[in-house]
C-alpha cells in the first residue's frame, strides 16, 4: 500500500487496524527480519511528498515527519536547530541516516531515540493526523506513547532559538548510549536540558535547569562561579529517576551523565 | 541456485532466512505483487510476503547476488544498494514500499564501466579485498560519493565509508583506493594544463 497523499494514508490507517506505517524502515525492519513483527499490511510513507518538506510558520520551523537524518544534518536545518543536526550526524551509518526519519524516531518508543531528548529540551510540539483532524502535543520524554490508534505523526514544530545548543552522546554499554540535549532559550531567559538513552524515555531535569538559570548570565554567557558546570553535572545526574541496572551500572551511568552535562555547560557558556 | 525446489508454485529456499513466504504457512501471511525498478528495468515481484526486505527480493527473487546479507540490522553495510542514487541498507528497506524509486545494485553499476570499474580495480590494486564480503557495498558507497563529490578529502571519504566495517583489512586501504580513483580522475586536467610547453601523454606523466 503506497499512498501518494497524507489524507489517503491517514484514511487507510484508520480504516484497517493492524496496518503498519513504514517510512525509512530502520526501526521496523530489524524486527520484521527477525520474524518478531508480522503486520497485516504495510503503508509505505515514502511516496508522500508533503511529509518530506519543512517550512517556516512565524518564528517556528515545521519539519515534516518524513525528513531523514541526512536532511536534518544538512546546512539549512543545522542553522535553525543545531542540536538536532548534531544528533542527526551521529546516528548510525550514512546508509541509515539516508533512510531513517524524524517521525519514525519519535514513533519508535525506543529509549535509543536520539531525537527525543533534543525535542524535549526544545519544548517542540508533535503534529499528528487522524481522519478526525489534526492535533498537537508538547514533546515530552516518550512522544510515541501519546499516539492514539490510527494517528500518524506528520511533523514537528520546532522553536528557532537564538542561543547555543548542545547535543552530547557517550557509550555506556555495548549498544547503549547516554544522550544529553542542552538548549538556551534567550527569549524566556531559561536553560533546558534533557537526558536520553539510559531510561525508557528521555527525562527533563527541571530542578537542575532552575538552579543553573540563577547562576548564568544568558545575555553575556558568563557564569557566576567557575565550578557551576561540574555542580550542574552532579545535579543532573542526581535528578534522574532511579535506574534498573546493577549498582555499578547505575553509578557509571550517573558519572557519564554528569560529565555530559558539565561539558554541555562548558561549551555553551565559556567560549 | 540448484537447491531451489518448487512446492505448489511458490519457490522455497532451504536454509534461507525465516521470512520467506514458504516459512509462514499460516493463512495470515499477507502477500502482494508489485513492480520494482532495478538497474533501469522494471521487474515484477509476484505474490511476495509484504514484509520481505529489498535485499531478499533482489537476491532470491530477482537473482541479483551482488548485495550480501550480513547482519540484517543495517549495521554491516554489505547489503548497500542505491535507492534514487543514495546508498541505502537494502535489508532495512521493505521491498513492497520502494514504489517508483530507482534501485541500483552493484551489478547495475558494473555495467556502466567507467567510474565503478575504476573503483573496483583500485580496491584490488590497493589490497583492500580479502574475503570480499564487504566489497560490493563499498563499491556502491564509493560510487555514490564520487558521483556527488568528484575529489573528496580523506575525512569525507572516511565518513562516506563509515558504514562498511571491514574485519579483514580495516578501513585504510579502501580509503586509499577511493582517494586514488578521485585523484586519477582529476589528473588529466592537470596534465593538459602543464603540458603547454612539453607534450606528455597522461599515461607517461603518471
Amino acid at each position: 500500500m503506497l499512498p501518494h497523499s497524507l489524507d489517503e494514508a491517514v484514511e487507510v490507517l484508520a480504516r484497517e487496524p493492524g496496518m503498519l506505517p513504514v517510512a525509512g524502515g530502520t526501526d521496523v525492519m530489524p524486527r520484521m527480519n527477525a520474524g518478531l513483527l508480522r503486520p497485516r499490511g504495510l503503508v509505505g510513507l515514502g511516496g508522500i511528498a508533503e511529509l518530506r518538506l519543512w517550512r517556516f510558520e512565524g518564528r517556528q520551523a515545521v519539519v515534516g515527519a518524513g525528513v531523514s537524518w541526512a536532511r536534518l544534518a544538512g546546512p539549512d536545518l543545522a542553522a535553525l536547530v543545531p542540536a538536532l543536526a548534531v544528533a542527526a550526524r551521529q546516528v548510525g551509518t550514512p546508509q541509515i541516516r539516508m533512510m531513517g526519519t524524524l517521525g519514525g524516531n519519535l514513533a519508535a518508543r525506543a529509549r535509543e531515540a536520539d531525537a527525543v531528548p533534543v525535542l524535549a529540551a526544545l519544548e517542540a510540539t508533535v503534529l499528528v493526523s487522524s481522519p478526525g483532524g489534526t492535533r498537537e502535543f508538547v514533546c515530552d520524554g516518550a512522544p510515541g506513547a501519546h499516539l492514539m490508534p490510527g494517528e500518524l505523526i506528520t511533523g514537528v514544530r520546532l522553536p528557532v532559538l537564538h542561543g547555543p545548543q548542545e547535543f552530547l552522546k557517550a557509550r555506556t554499554a555495548p549498544g547503549f548510549h547516554a544522550t544529553l540535549a542542552f538548549v538556551i532559550d534567550p527569549g524566556a531567559r531559561a536553560v533546558r536540558c534533557a537526558v536520553g538513552g539510559i531510561r525508557p524515555g528521555a527525562e527533563r531535569v527541571p530542578a537542575a535547569e532552575a538552579w543553573l538559570t540563577e547562576r548564568v548570565d544568558i545575555g553575556t554567557g558568563g557564569l557566576t562561579e567557575p565550578d557551576v558546570p561540574s555542580r550542574f553535572g552532579a545535579l543532573v545526574a542526581e535528578s534522574l529517576s532511579p535506574g534498573e541496572g546493577s549498582r555499578s551500572d547505575r553509578a557509571y551511568e550517573a558519572r557519564v551523565v554528569a560529565t555530559l552535562a558539565r561539558r554541555a555547560v562548558e561549551r555553551a557558556f565559556t567560549s | 541456485m540448484t537447491d531451489i525446489t518448487e512446492t505448489s508454485g511458490i519457490p522455497t529456499f532451504p536454509g534461507g532466512p525465516p521470512h520467506t513466504t514458504s516459512d509462514f504457512p499460516l493463512p495470515e501471511t499477507p502477500v502482494a505483487s508489485y513492480a520494482l525498478r532495478v538497474n533501469g528495468t522494471t521487474q515484477v515481484v509476484d505474490r511476495a510476503w509484504i514484509g520481505e526486505n529489498l535485499l531478499h527480493v533482489l537476491r532470491e527473487r530477482l537473482g541479483l547476488l551482488g548485495a550480501k546479507e550480513g547482519c540484517a540490522q543495517g549495521v554491516c553495510g554489505t547489503c548497500t544498494v542505491l535507492v534514487d542514487g543514495a546508498p541505502a541498507a537494502s535489508c532495512l528497506q521493505a521491498a513492497a514500499t520502494v514504489g517508483e524509486r530507482d534501485v541500483t545494485t552493484v551489478e547495475g553499476l558494473s555495467e556502466l564501466g567507467g567510474l565503478p570499474a575504476a573503483i573496483q580495480e583500485s580496491l584490488i590494486e590497493h589490497g583492500a579485498v580479502q574475503c570480499g564480503h564487504c566489497i560490493p557495498g563499498v563499491v556502491v558507497s564509493a560510487y555514490a560519493l564520487l558521483a556527488r563529490i568528484p575529489n573528496p578529502d580523506e575525512p569525507t571519504v572516511r565518513r562516506a565509508l563509515a558504514g562498511h566495517p571491514c574485519r579483514c583489512v580495516g578501513p585504510n586501504r579502501m580509503v586509499a583506493a577511493v582517494r586514488a580513483v578521485a585523484e586519477a580522475s582529476a589528473a588529466p586536467l592537470e596534465a593538459s594544463a602543464t603540458s603547454m610547453f612539453r607534450v606528455v601523454r597522461v599515461e607517461d606523466a603518471k
